[in-house]
């Protein structure tokens, strides 16, 4: 029985051999393609935020400058923002907003929904702050805003800074 | 350069809490090395400090609150040593290593730097930052407790407000040492977990097999895993709670098969208070939990130990009840992801289950994700059910085997209109959650079946407990 035991030793000695030289191999691949598409972004507290929304807008450090303006509404009141749900680019914009502008209660509205216009005419003025476009084509028939890159833009409403 | 020396001392009390706790669970502090207990400390130490933060918050705010959870991070570790005395600060004596040891130990050492670089240049992940650094942010600018109006508003829904706090609370505490939210330093929470995770891995697979390199050779290979480690959306630098879960479902199974193999009593301790954190830190937590515990009762019954050591499955659920008692007395809104479980749900959706297979069974060979990671595991598997007789090799075969299956049919009860989205956006971070425990299994599988005389070694206490048993003497014994 000692040549099967011997087989057997040789068999687990190659089957594991094999094994790990095959993930090594194939996965050493990943992690060395993984570790050079690494893009080093600047230091800073919304280090994450900004690239979230560099990517979103293509513009930068744009974190501190929305926290800056919603720092001077009233924090009671809502923040109103428009996102087209179609389009990821426009959905990411709106979380990170609705992220960045704590502690002012926000609601969202589908920019191209039949009664989007409806929607932010039937808004109270006096509970609203600010309402953030999150596409390329703010409605029309309100005020431009501020325009933070070409697809953000904040109209902040009459009598609220 | 101030904010490093202030995050320092964030991850300083964490470990001192951990490190307390730790040494008053064990009762032989001389069996456990200086890698295992800085692993344990950092898991139980983020469990801690996380849920000093969210209990004494009910109190107090602001700086009381973060000198309350000071005073008890320092006092654990006094109470520890003034309770057990010199041995508190004793861990196991160093051994010499031989020079293959050394050159794994380097090579893991810069494996573990390279991941601390890699979270360093990468940013939180849209989670990370929306699920997670979310509540730390928001709760720090309310003095150290999240904010009912947080809880209840509908506009912040997909930050999902009822989702645990271990890991957002840990970047709070980041938060109060350095006096504001820093996107930075959070994250950096993280790359901790993977070093824990391989000084884990490490000291488990040498205890187990009595072989320092088998548990080298296990951290090692967790590298090589993209998901794990580098791939950019990886758990260790994207800020997603499910490398921490995965890490202290590794200590609580390997503590567990360790207190089956050896029959002793500190490993079972340092399962329990693992098991108890599990459903803290992210909701499949409870999952996990569920299966851990089961095997819990198994080794309880099997090792006929007496039923008081039952009681380590409590703290979990009270920890879970509590969680749940505040949101509802928060008038937490939530978006249900999943249908309550139901046989009516069930028999609903049974078409799905045949899509579910396949969707995961596509996910298990994602090459950007995984590579062949799930090729030597479904081997190592073989390996440990064909030794079914070993309980120990059982026990970590039930504990990778039962979450993996499980997972896929969750979904049935997905809420999701579409729940192929739901599989393809969350698949993939569930698997992860047993793949520590796996690239454990994959070199236990190398050094227990190896048809080799090691297995007669290995078959009734474990080389390791026999380098236990030698250290005990008879006034150890009756002491």
């Amino acid at each position: 029985m000692q040549w099967v035991r011997r087989a057997g030793a040789v068999a687990h000695f190659w089957l594991w051999a094999v094994l790990l030289a095959a993930f090594l191999l194939v996965n050493a691949f990943s992690t060395v393609r993984n570790a050079r598409s690494t893009t080093i972004p600047p230091f800073g507290k919304f280090q994450s935020s900004d690239a979230w929304l560099l990517f979103a807008t293509g513009a930068t450090e744009q974190s501190d400058r929305l926290v800056t303006l919603f720092d001077s509404l009233p924090p009671s009141k809502a923040i109103l923002i428009l996102v087209n749900w179609k389009d990821t680019r426009s959905q990411l914009i709106g979380e990170a907003v609705a992220y960045l502008s704590w502690p002012h209660p926000v609601r969202f509205v589908d920019a191209l929904g039949p009664n989007a216009g409806g929607e932010v005419a039937s808004m109270d003025p006096a509970s609203v702050a600010a309402i953030v476009f999150c596409t390329d084509n703010p409605l029309p028939w309100l005020p431009p805003g501020r325009r933070f890159a070409s697809n953000l833009a904040v109209s902040v409403v009459n009598g609220s800074q | 350069m101030i904010a490093a020396v202030a995050s320092l001392g964030g991850f300083a009390t964490i470990f001192a809490s951990g490190f307390g706790v730790l040494r008053l669970l064990v009762r032989w502090p001389t069996r456990l090395n200086l890698p295992e207990q800085f692993g344990l400390s950092w898991l139980l130490g983020t469990g801690v400090v996380s849920l000093l933060l969210w209990v004494s918050g009910f109190l107090l705010r602001g700086p009381l609150l973060a000198a309350s959870v000071v005073v008890v991070c320092v006092a654990l570790p006094l109470l520890a040593w003034k309770i057990s005395g010199r041995s508190a600060l004793h861990s196991q004596r160093w051994q010499k290593e031989r020079p293959a040891e050394l050159l794994l130990a380097t090579l893991l050492v810069f494996q573990v730097a390279f991941v601390f670089y890699l979270a360093a240049v990468r940013t939180l992940g849209w989670d990370g930052l929306l699920n997670w650094e979310i509540k730390a942010r928001y709760a720090f600018s309310n003095g150290g407790a999240l904010p009912a109006a947080y809880f209840q508003s509908e506009g912040r829904l997909f930050t999902h407000p009822d989702y645990p706090l271990a890991i957002p609370f840990s970047e709070l505490w980041i938060y109060f040492w350095l006096g504001e939210a820093h996107q930075f330093w959070a994250k950096m929470i993280f790359p901790m977990f993977y070093a824990a995770g391989t000084m884990l891995l490490t000291s488990i697979g040498a205890r187990l097999t009595g072989k320092t390199w088998v548990g080298l050779a296990a951290a090692i290979l967790v590298f090589f895993v993209p998901q794990i480690a580098t791939e950019p959306g990886g758990s260790a630098t994207a800020g997603y709670a499910d490398l921490p879960l995965s890490i202290l479902y590794l200590a609580t199974i390997g503590y567990l098969v360790l207190a089956c193999q050896q029959n002793e009593d500190d490993s079972f301790r340092i399962y329990a208070a693992c098991l108890a954190l599990l459903p803290w830190i992210k909701r499949e937590g409870v999952i996990l939990w569920f299966f851990a515990a089961f095997l819990g009762t198994l080794v309880i019954w099997r090792r006929k130990r007496r039923m008081i050591w039952l009681s380590a499955l409590f703290p979990g659920p009270i920890i879970l009840f509590g969680w749940h008692f505040y949101l509802a007395q928060m008038h937490a809104i939530s978006c249900p992801e999943f249908f309550p479980v139901s046989l009516s749900t069930l028999l609903a959706h049974a078409d799905r289950i045949g899509a579910l297979i396949s969707l995961f069974a596509s996910q298990l060979v994602n090459a950007s994700k995984w590579g062949l990671f799930w090729m030597p595991v479904a081997i190592a598997c073989l390996y440990l059910g064909r030794k079914h007789r070993d309980f120990p090799g059982m026990v970590m075969l039930l504990g990778i085997l039962a979450p993996l299956v499980t997972y896929p049919f969750i979904f049935i009860f997905s809420a999701w209109p579409d729940y192929v989205g739901h599989v393809v956006c969350s698949g993939n971070r569930l698997f992860l959650h047993v793949a520590p425990l796996c690239s454990l299994a994959v070199w236990l599988a190398i050094a227990w079946c190896s048809p080799k005389p090691v297995a007669s070694e290995t078959d009734a206490l474990g080389a390791a407990c026999k380098n236990v048993e030698r250290e005990r003497t008879p006034e150890i014994e009756f002491a």
